[in-house]
């Protein structure tokens, strides 16, 4: 089975549609990989039968589903980037806290959960986690079943931690394991970007970090107005360092705080 | 796909405006629209009044001189005369240079550089001299895009006015020149603290192998980091030219211990800089730099090792021995030595699956045929990755084990392994299985029975029409489904593909469309005709798809209608059907289709394009090459490669040559070796301005190719003395068998100075 630069097109309008993910040219190879392996897997003859099951013939999505989640990248560590969570933690979310009882974080693309449970640790150590409710989504069903696990492979502290870390997390030989104190801290669910999430309501700080590399710039521009609408007024927006929004002239401010970038809702 | 040129209503009425005085030619009109608050709205100016070429040049240098009413029609205006297509732009604008006033004088340096007037070079070097930095600079940058000997020796001596602006244009101008020259001014500033920095980043942008020296002596202390990022720049750069492997030489020869450079990976830098240091060291290193890159988790090292592995095959063991998945993966699919097909056998056993079955596809690659019992029992391997894996490389070292191994699955394996024993069966047309693949037609498993019922279509035993007959009345759908999909692959019950067509499963009539189609049956195009109104959207497309397999007028017909469909797949369809059968009426449809606001679709009919004959045709793929969306551009650039003509290797040509980005790729495209882009390259070498014939030259270069180095050697003899310059330094620095000897000769005989001092630059050394 080859994918066709016409079949890439359309395989790639598909995924487009169904989670915003965007693969270029450069990227056919390895959507081949991941479509041809589904599809053999499915029992079809070649590429177009199959796409056709799932554009016309898949009434619950959910062998869409099943390719999507596949497509997914769970890159993600304990600590990562990490000046944007201190922010938070440190100055942030305690300002918040001291003109009202409770915040709000979303952590709306958390993978396998390590960022929500990042800043759930640092919450914890300045004392305000019971006060924070931190609200973690990402579209892999499997990402959020490990995130609410609380068990990650070793490579989920490649980078090191800070000797914070050894109050939370636990290295057993499965891998790491979360301490179960910041992992009922971190309420997780599954979220299509793409779709309504009116439901998840407003929040004092967004993380969306590493997610808007994989989407083309119209789509980027309709997420990111999206979420400013789930802001509070003077909530803060995090995106990941290799991504700027400034380019999109949107409705949010860029900042600089304590050495790193946030978006709010411009006055 | 965006679509830039959304007008307002008011912006549709002004453009309108603007196309009735471009035909009335009324100047005046058109220049005060230059003012205009919208940007799209200038820019129809700009396309206005450019068109009209002389007529509106001696109006617009005017108003560059004497009115300059606001900074966007400033720039309008320039870009008006960067783009006019009048013959006296240059002699007009070469006027203005020499007006008195800076902002003046800046302004027709910008557009002489711009429209790479080479007959403004003189003008322009006196311009570079100018008291006015603003004028000095503009012209100094005018003479880098221009190009050429002409300007080198001022921009030299720019680099000698310690004017801190001068001398720093000078530089960034001199690194891309692509003349020899160029080498010793950026050496002799690496002395200075001043411009130490930018100097090393400029040597290495020279991609000249004569800039190995420079940098290397610079290497060092703090500099080092610098100096690695500067000699990478210049093996990506020397690749252009095809002068890599010289580079990487001189390179080796001057670096005796590469284990400083390696370690900088290791320390806090960029990631712009380690990558860089790491394609250095990729280029470079051999099996002991390997244990340092490995524990570097910066991606780039992975390349790094990759291609170390590449080049000494015989460390291939220590690296699949150890422990670092990330490594082992990435070094599996380059593996070509017998040498470690045990070690790759064994990690057949390997806990991480990606692993498993990148050790199939190696495995398969090396043709070690002793692997296939292992392979086999990997059929029940828990991951489909690995097991799919393991049956391609089942079917790739087809053996005289392989078909017992496969009879014994199909009797006694798990349902999962049965599965893809019948995919080797169905893959290798194993006829001894026809009975084990009957019996799995009645498998409990329904995969495995739908899988059996494919698979005996593929046996050719003419019994089993009569079986797919007999599945085909069954009731279950999946068995008719997976019947009628076995018996439009065979093709020979034409009777059954036309019942198939009314059966109350969509899948069954889908793939009756579909054998209908693969076997050009004219008699059932009214059928399909009339299965294009099917509920199932699927049956639709499969009919249209196969309507256009077959020639008959009634069914072009059918799928010239489908081309304005509401339903995207359909109006897709459609386009490809066209591209599959050429049709006179096809190609209005096809480039209307170019205007889609989706790529696929667009992406589809200009593939649909591509196989059209004419000058429409190439057009609309140039056109697209040339457009926005880097989807559409890429796709476009790679069909125009496809093509055989020279039309399609002329119009990437030029593609290029407007290009700013040197990894655009229609540079790519145009090194890929073919008779039509060899002589197209040529051509256009011979005759071409500065910058398009180090285009062509470095294309010519890059290909490798007898033909083309054949070509460049012709180049050496051209009237254009800008050719045979630029062909000698690509030969020299490509190092081609005899071309050093030969360029040596032409340092000492050619009629053109220039052609003289740049041969006897390039012709003097590998490092100077």
């Amino acid at each position: 089975m080859t994918l066709s630069p016409q079949l890439f097109a359309v395989f790639a309008t598909l995924i487009e549609e169904a989670c915003g993910l965007h693969y270029g040219p450069k990227d056919k190879d390895l959507l081949a990989a991941k479509i041809v392996g589904h599809a053999e897997e499915a029992g079809h003859a070649n590429l177009l039968d199959y796409y056709y099951r799932l554009r016309y013939d898949d009434p619950d999505g959910a062998a869409l589903k099943e390719l999507v989640e596949a497509l997914l990248v769970h890159e993600t560590y304990f600590f990562r980037e990490l000046p944007p969570l201190a922010y938070l933690a440190d100055v942030h979310l305690p300002a918040v806290l001291a003109k009202q009882p409770r915040a709000r974080v979303w952590s709306a693309a958390c993978a396998t959960g390590e960022e929500p449970y990042t800043l759930a640790m640092l919450l914890d150590a300045r004392g305000v986690l019971d006060r924070v409710d931190i609200v973690a989504t990402d579209l892999s069903e499997a990402a959020i079943r490990t995130a609410r696990s609380g068990r990650h492979g070793r490579r989920s502290v490649r980078e090191g931690c800070p000797p914070l870390a050894q109050r939370y997390l636990e290295s057993t030989p499965g891998g790491i394991t979360v301490a179960p104190r910041i992992r009922d801290a971190v309420q997780f669910a599954t979220q299509n970007l793409m779709l309504d999430t009116s439901a998840l309501g407003q929040f004092d700080a967004i993380l969306c970090r590493n997610v808007l590399i994989y989407f083309r710039d119209d789509q980027i521009a309709k997420l990111v107005h999206k979420l400013a609408r789930h802001l509070t007024p003077g909530g803060l927006l995090a995106v990941g360092v290799s991504e700027s929004l400034l380019r999109f002239g949107t409705t949010l401010a860029c900042e600089e705080r304590a050495g790193a970038f946030f978006y709010r809702v411009a006055a | 796909m965006s679509t830039p040129f959304q007008l307002t209503d008011a912006e549709r009425v002004r453009v309108d405006r603007i196309d009735e005085l471009v035909a009335r030619g009324e100047v005046d009109a058109l220049i005060a629209g230059l003012s205009d608050a919208s940007w799209t709205v200038r820019r129809a100016v700009i396309a206005g009044l450019a068109s009209l070429g002389d007529d509106a040049v001696v109006p617009l240098c005017d108003w560059i001189r004497y009115r300059r009413t606001g900074e966007a029609a400033i720039a309008a205006a320039v870009d008006t005369l960067v783009a006019s297509r009048g013959r006296a732009v240059a002699q007009h604008v070469t006027a203005l240079l020499h007006d008195a006033r800076s902002d003046v004088a800046a302004d027709a340096a910008t557009i002489l550089g711009r429209r790479r007037a080479p007959e403004a070079v003189g003008d322009l070097r006196r311009a570079a001299m100018n008291a006015n930095d603003n004028v000095a600079l503009a012209a100094i940058e005018a003479l880098g895009r221009i190009g050429g000997a002409g300007g080198i020796d001022t921009l030299i001596d720019a680099t000698h006015s310690e004017n801190f602006f001068r001398v720093f244009a000078a530089i960034q101008v001199l690194a891309t020149i692509g003349d020899p020259r160029a080498v010793d001014p950026l050496a002799a500033l690496v002395a200075d603290p001043m411009y130490r920095g930018v100097a090393l980043e400029a040597l290495g942008r020279t991609g000249s192998v004569q800039a190995v020296s420079p940098l290397l002596a610079a290497a060092g202390g703090e500099d080092l980091p610098a100096v690695a990022c500067a000699l990478a720049e210049l093996v990506e750069r020397a690749a252009w030219s095809g002068a890599e492997a010289r580079v990487i030489e001189a390179i080796r020869t001057g670096i005796t211990d590469l284990a400083p450079y390696t370690a900088l990976l290791a320390t806090e830098a960029n990631d712009a800089t380690l990558a860089k240091i790491a394609s250095l060291v990729a280029a470079l290193g051999t099996p002991r730099e390997l244990p340092v890159l490995a524990r570097s988790t910066h991606p780039a090292t992975l390349d790094a090792i990759v291609q170390i592995v590449h080049r000494h095959p015989d460390a291939l063991d220590a690296v699949l021995a150890g422990d670092d998945v990330r490594v082992k993966a990435a070094v599996l699919p380059v593996i070509g030595t017998q040498a470690s097909a045990p070690a790759i056998r064994a990690l057949l056993a390997d806990d991480d699956d990606e692993i498993r079955a990148r050790a199939c596809e190696a495995l398969a690659r090396l043709g070690d045929t002793t692997a296939v019992p292992q392979l086999f029992a990997l059929l029940d391997d828990p991951r489909p990755r690995v097991a799919l894996a393991a049956t391609a490389a089942i079917h790739s070292l087809h053996c005289a084990e392989t078909e017992p191994h496969t009879l014994a699955v199909l009797r006694d394996g798990s349902p999962a392994a049965r599965r893809y024993a019948l995919r080797i069966v169905s893959y290798l047309g194993i006829a001894s299985a026809l009975d084990l693949v009957r019996a799995a037609t009645r498998d409990p498993d329904a995969r495995v029975s739908e899988l059996a019922i494919a698979t005996l279509g593929t046996i050719a035993e003419p019994s089993v029409d009569a079986d797919l007959a007999a599945l085909l009345a069954r009731p279950v759908p999946a068995t008719r489904r997976a019947a009628m999909r076995a018996i439009a692959q065979r093709g020979t019950a034409l009777e059954l593909l036309v019942r198939g067509l009314d059966d109350g499963e969509a899948w069954v009539r889908y793939y009756a469309c579909q054998g209908l189609g693969r076997a050009a049956h004219v008699p059932a195009v009214p059928l399909l005709v009339a299965r294009l109104r099917d509920p199932s959207a699927q049956v639709r497309l499969a009919a249209l798809e196969a309507l256009a397999s077959i020639p008959d007028p009634a069914a072009a017909a059918a799928v010239l209608a489908a081309a304005s469909s509401a339903n995207p797949d359909e109006r897709r369809a459609a386009l490809l059907g066209m591209g599959l059968l050429p049709h006179e009426a096809a190609l209005p449809l096809l480039l209307a289709a170019t205007t889609a606001a989706d790529p696929a679709t667009y992406i589809v009919a200009l593939s649909g394009l591509a196989r059209q004959e004419g000058e429409a045709a190439v057009d609309a793929l140039i056109a697209a090459a040339r457009g926005s969306d880097v989807d559409v551009r890429d796709a476009a650039v790679s069909l125009l490669a496809d093509r055989a003509d020279r039309e399609a290797a002329d119009a990437l040509i030029d593609i290029a040559a407007d290009a700013d980005d040197p990894h655009h790729p229609a540079h790519a495209a145009l090194s890929q070796p073919s008779a039509a882009r060899v002589a197209a390259l040529r051509a256009r070498c011979a005759s071409a301005d500065e910058r398009t014939a180090a285009i062509c030259a470095a294309a010519l270069g890059r290909m490798r190719d007898p033909r083309a180095t054949a070509a460049l050697f012709e180049l050496l003899a051209v009237p254009s003395a800008i050719s045979r310059r630029i062909a000698a330094t690509v030969l020299v620095e490509g190092g081609a068998p005899g071309a050093r000897e030969l360029v040596a000769r032409m340092a000492r005989e050619d009629p053109d100075p220039a052609v003289r001092r740049a041969s006897a630059a390039s012709s003097s050394g590998t490092t100077r």
